[in-house]
């Protein structure tokens, strides 16, 4: 059991390992705390002495002050307050939709990949038909048609947006599976699901988590989109819904629509410095060619 | 069980690839990668494949595992067909699997690179349910790794792939391969990605699975210094035609073959140091043409008849066969 | 006169925290109109050695100390431009893994003319031509390549195209890292043996870094025998081969496979299959002692805590050991 435990060492010390490298990148490194502040304000968000977000107890139009530091909006709520439970609802869109576009995409690029032939063409085919429609008016379409839960904008978003998963999954098998340790599977005897699932999609996981990073930022700003153009789900707190509000008292009352600017600015820049710093340090090398010439 | 079992058997396996030369696919090409390879490896028998990069040894090799799908011929195993013109035989794929084995050319790239050592040796007991404890599957992997050399396995048993030497690795592969108990190994080119210093110790591990186990090898390699080290009988491919066969010393002794004699005159040692001409023009290029000696565009000795006829295999010493209208006597 | 002038060379890569000497106090030099091969095993230090003559080092790696004399000149302190004006006109590489050298997207043709446009940007189009048929004649391998692309071509005929590339700017140092690792025999023996007769032809000199004692000494006039990043024998060849001073040249020797029955049964009786020996990897955070310890027969307390330096044993044969050090 010793040696079990040397094992489970070895595994954190890939990731000690990793984390030196991503060290190494100030961008990143900025992002990460900026985002670890972010994380943390969605999680504690209900024990902080806040105000009620949604009470409309105190005057209108407030600037910020002392008592509210953001301000009050137009119905007189404290918008400090909604900033912070704001950042619940473009979290969770933002990491459930990159959920399920990572699940969808995963699986079809796997499949288009190891499997190859007619089926790769047909699904590199439905790949480039959603690459090519803007996803927001997709979004934009469904959710004016079918309503706007936010678990619904949730899984709208992700099944829009799994094609670039795809993409990048498909090129990964397409270079692991004429590896010869794939070829060494099939030799004991592995099932092609074993194959798949056990070794192709685990070594390919790397640059599809920078990816779905990548995602959690845009689909953060897709529902903000949403929400601005007052599709959002209309029972959460949400920051594009307030800059939408925040719109016509813009060259009265900034506050209302800046505060939630910032933090979306904020939020999805540490995401896209994170996901840019994990593009570099784990995409598969590409080969140094030509030095010498 | 007799002393002369045959473990494998191919008659007359081909396979085909299929270039498509013109746009409209009217001059079908084909490469033949294997044509018409008769192969024989009896238990505990070591035999070597040799030829050039390209002549198909590998494409056979797959073909043996039924890794590619043959384009016509029967392979054997252990007396019963495994395919038979056009059809795999196999009710059970999954129990073929576990009595042949390959090892490849690149140790580098022969394991997942996320597993360690222990993981990746043990795969195939958990594929076939053989080994469900951890317990169970440590104590086999460590055996495992004592049969390939380790002398102390515990030390390598948990790195990962990268941390290993391409010799070490090299084992590992042989160790996994081993896990099933096979009765049958591949190995394709095993030493050829390795230091010159290396090789011997992953001969070294193979030749005492034959002597030691009653394992049946097939050496794929284009080194017959190597193949003269380990194998009894050798087999030389040029552009999927097996051209000459027989015992390994008999061969190298007495090539017949004119290709098999540049392949012993190509082995460089430290006694000769000089470097003498080749006798061999060219490069191995596939031949489309049919009726003519495949080897005949690069042949010293090429006359009109090699032109015009395609030499058979035929037998002209006891058990050494050769495919030559002019064998070198 | 030496044509190349390597003084205690130094070369670390950073990797994390931990640092790896790849190249320590490596010193020899080059003489006109030879072939000087480099021996060792993967990871002994041979492409950082050539990377560094070349200055195309990777960004972790740091040059510690030693200079690189080529010339009257300190490779190692000249600019970028000066240096442009020595890499490939002067010297040139033909580098190691030349599956990946070449770019898979463009043809031979374009390749080769932006090397060379590289560094004779006033050739006119015919010029370029011309000087490209030449190279490729000399490298063996027909112009139809030029219109080729990478992936249509075998390895032997990429390796010849790296042959001509090197050619380009008529150099007078050649480094071939590894030329025929990967190839088979026969392309091995015939690339071999071209390399060397176009040395003689040309006259310029020529480094073959080998991991294979057989390709060394087939083709060089002089052996620098490297282990664990140090240079641990240097001699003419023959005497490398026919009385090898150092234990590692004389473990490599040993380990030749020959095809000849009577050595292999040699073989067999001296290495007893059953029992493969242990392989130890070259330690290179051990740094106070001989690199060559954990392997040698030999090795006694001294050779763990101090480390032999380079001495003459006979003419122009030199060894790093304690066994030869009276
Ligand atoms: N999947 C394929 N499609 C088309 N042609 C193929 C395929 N696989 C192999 N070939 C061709 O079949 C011939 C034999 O290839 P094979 O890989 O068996 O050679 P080899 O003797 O193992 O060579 P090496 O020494 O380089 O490993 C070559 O001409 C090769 O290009
Ligand atoms: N870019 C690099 N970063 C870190 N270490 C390296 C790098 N390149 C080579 N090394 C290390 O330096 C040592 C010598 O390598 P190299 O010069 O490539 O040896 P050789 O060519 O003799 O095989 C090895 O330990 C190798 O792992
Ligand atoms: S048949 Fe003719 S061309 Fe073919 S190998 Fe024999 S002599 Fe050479
Ligand atoms: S110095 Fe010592 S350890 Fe090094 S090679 Fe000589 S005897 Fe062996
Ligand atoms: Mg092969
Ligand atoms: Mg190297």
């Amino acid at each position: 059991m010793k040696s079990k435990l040397k094992s489970d060492n070895n595994f954190f010390y890939k990731y000690l390992l990793l984390w030196n490298r991503f060290k190494n990148y100030k961008g990143g490194l900025i992002g990460f705390y900026l985002f670890l502040v972010v994380i943390f304000i969605a999680l504690f968000v209900p024990f902080l002495p806040l105000c009620d977000p949604y009470s409309i107890k105190f005057q209108s139009f407030l600037p910020p002050s002392f008592s509210h530091p953001f301000g009050t909006d137009e119905m007189g709520r404290d918008i400090f307050s909604r900033v912070l439970w704001g950042s619940r609802t473009s979290l969770s869109v933002g990491f459930g939709a990159a959920l399920v576009s990572s699940i969808v995409g995963v699986l079809f690029g796997s499949l288009a990949g190891y499997v190859g032939g007619k089926l790769d063409e047909l699904l590199s085919r439905i790949i480039d038909i959603f690459l090519m429609i803007p996803a927001f008016f997709l979004i934009l379409l469904i959710v004016a048609i079918y309503g706007s839960s936010i678990y619904y904008v949730m899984l709208v978003i992700g099944l829009t947006t799994w094609p670039s998963t795809a993409r990048i999954v498909r090129a990964q098998i397409l270079s692991l599976k004429e590896r010869e340790f794939i070829y060494a599977q099939k030799v004991i005897g592995s099932s092609t699901f074993r194959i798949l699932f056990a070794h192709l999609i685990p070594n390919s996981i790397q640059p599809i988590f920078a990816n779905s990073i990548l995602q959690v930022a845009s689909a953060i700003l897709l529902e903000a989109g949403l929400s601005f153009l007052g599709l959002g789900d209309p029972n959460v707190v949400s920051w594009g819904k307030m800059i939408y509000s925040g719109t016509s008292y813009i060259f009265t009352s900034w506050w209302i629509a800046f505060f939630p600017g910032i933090a979306i600015v904020v939020t999805v820049a540490s995401l896209n410095l994170i996901g840019d710093a994990l593009v570099t340090i784990l995409s598969p090398k590409t080969e140094e060619r030509g030095a010498y010439a | 069980m007799s002393v002369n079992q045959r473990v494998v058997e191919t008659v007359d396996l081909r396979k085909w690839y299929l270039v498509k030369q013109s746009i409209l696919g009217k001059d079908k090409h084909y490469v033949k990668a294997v044509d018409g390879v008769n192969l024989k490896i009896l238990k505990g028998e070591a035999v070597g494949l040799a030829g050039e990069s390209g002549s198909g040894k590998t494409t056979l090799g797959k073909l043996l595992l039924l890794l590619e799908e043959p384009t016509s011929g029967k392979i054997l195993f252990n007396g019963s067909y495994v395919y038979d013109s056009g059809k795999v035989k196999l009710r059970n794929l999954k129990s073929f699997r576990k009595s042949v084995q390959m090892i490849f050319q690149n140790p580098y790239t022969s394991f997942d690179p996320r597993l360690n050592i222990f993981e990746n040796v043990t795969e195939p007991l958990i594929v076939h349910n053989m080994a469900r404890s951890f317990e169970e599957r440590h104590q086999i992997a460590l055996e495992l790794l004592l049969k390939v050399g380790f002398n102390q396995p515990e030390e390598i048993l948990f790195k990962y792939p990268h941390q290993l030497s391409g010799g070490q690795l090299q084992r590992a592969s042989i160790a996994r391969a081993l896990a099933l108990d096979p009765k049958f190994l591949v190995a394709d080119e095993p030493t050829s990605m390795l230091d010159a210093s290396l090789r011997l110790e992953v001969l070294n591990v193979l030749k005492s699975l034959k002597v030691n186990m009653g394992l049946s090898i097939l050496l794929i390699t284009h080194d017959l210094a190597a193949a003269s080290y380990l194998t009894d009988k050798l087999y030389i491919m040029y552009l999927g035609k097996i051209v000459e066969y027989g015992e390994t010393y008999e061969l190298i002794d007495n090539p017949l073959h004119p290709y098999t004699k540049i392949l012993t005159d190509a082995i460089l040692t430290t006694r000769s140091r000089k470097l003498s001409d080749l006798q061999i023009k060219g490069e191995l290029t596939p031949v489309y043409k049919e009726g003519l000696c495949r080897f005949s565009n690069r042949c010293p000795y090429a006359k009109e008849t090699c032109k015009n006829s395609e030499p058979p295999l035929v037998e002209v010493r006891k058990g050494h066969f050769v495919a030559c209208h002019y064998p070198l006597y | 006169m030496n044509l190349l002038e390597l003084n205690e060379i130094s070369v670390e890569y950073q990797l994390g925290k931990n640092n790896i000497l790849a190249l320590s106090n490596v010193s020899f030099s080059m003489y006109p109109k030879e072939i000087l091969g480099i021996l060792g095993e993967s990871g002994s230090g041979k492409s950082t050695l050539a990377l560094t003559i070349m200055r195309a080092l990777p960004k972790n790696a740091r040059i510690i100390g030693g200079e690189v004399i080529f010339n009257g000149k300190n490779l190692l302190n000249l600019s970028e431009d000066e240096l442009n004006s020595i890499r490939w006109k002067e010297i040139s590489i033909i580098p190691q893994n030349s599956m990946n050298s070449l770019s898979p997207v463009h043809k031979i043709r374009d390749q080769l003319r932006d090397i060379l446009l590289l560094h004779e940007p006033k050739l006119d189009e015919k010029e370029v031509i011309n000087i490209m048929e030449e190279k490729l004649r000399l490298a063996n391998i027909s112009e139809d390549v030029l219109d080729k692309f990478p992936h249509q071509l075998s390895g032997g005929m990429r390796q010849r195209i790296l042959i001509a590339a090197s050619l380009l700017c008529n150099p007078e140092i050649i480094i071939a890292d590894e030329p025929t690792t990967g190839l088979d025999v026969v392309t091995q023996y015939q690339i071999l043996k071209e390399l060397k007769n176009l040395q003689s032809a040309k006259g310029f000199s020529m480094m073959i870094i080998s991991h294979d004692i057989s390709v060394i000494s087939n083709t060089s006039h002089r052996t620098v025998v490297m282990y664990g990043g140090k240079v641990v024998e240097i001699g003419p060849s023959d005497s490398v081969v026919e009385s090898p001073l150092h234990p590692y040249t004389r473990m490599l020797l040993e380990v030749q496979m020959e095809i000849s029955k009577k050595t292999q049964n040699e073989l067999h009786s001296r290495t007893n299959f059953n029992k493969p020996h242990k392989s130890v990897g070259v330690n290179f955070t051990h740094h106070s002692g001989c690199p060559f310890v954990q392997r040698c027969p030999f090795a006694t307390e001294k050779c763990k805590t101090e480390a032999p330096t380079l001495l003459k044993v006979n003419n122009d044969h030199y060894v790093s050991c304690f066994l030869f050090n009276k």
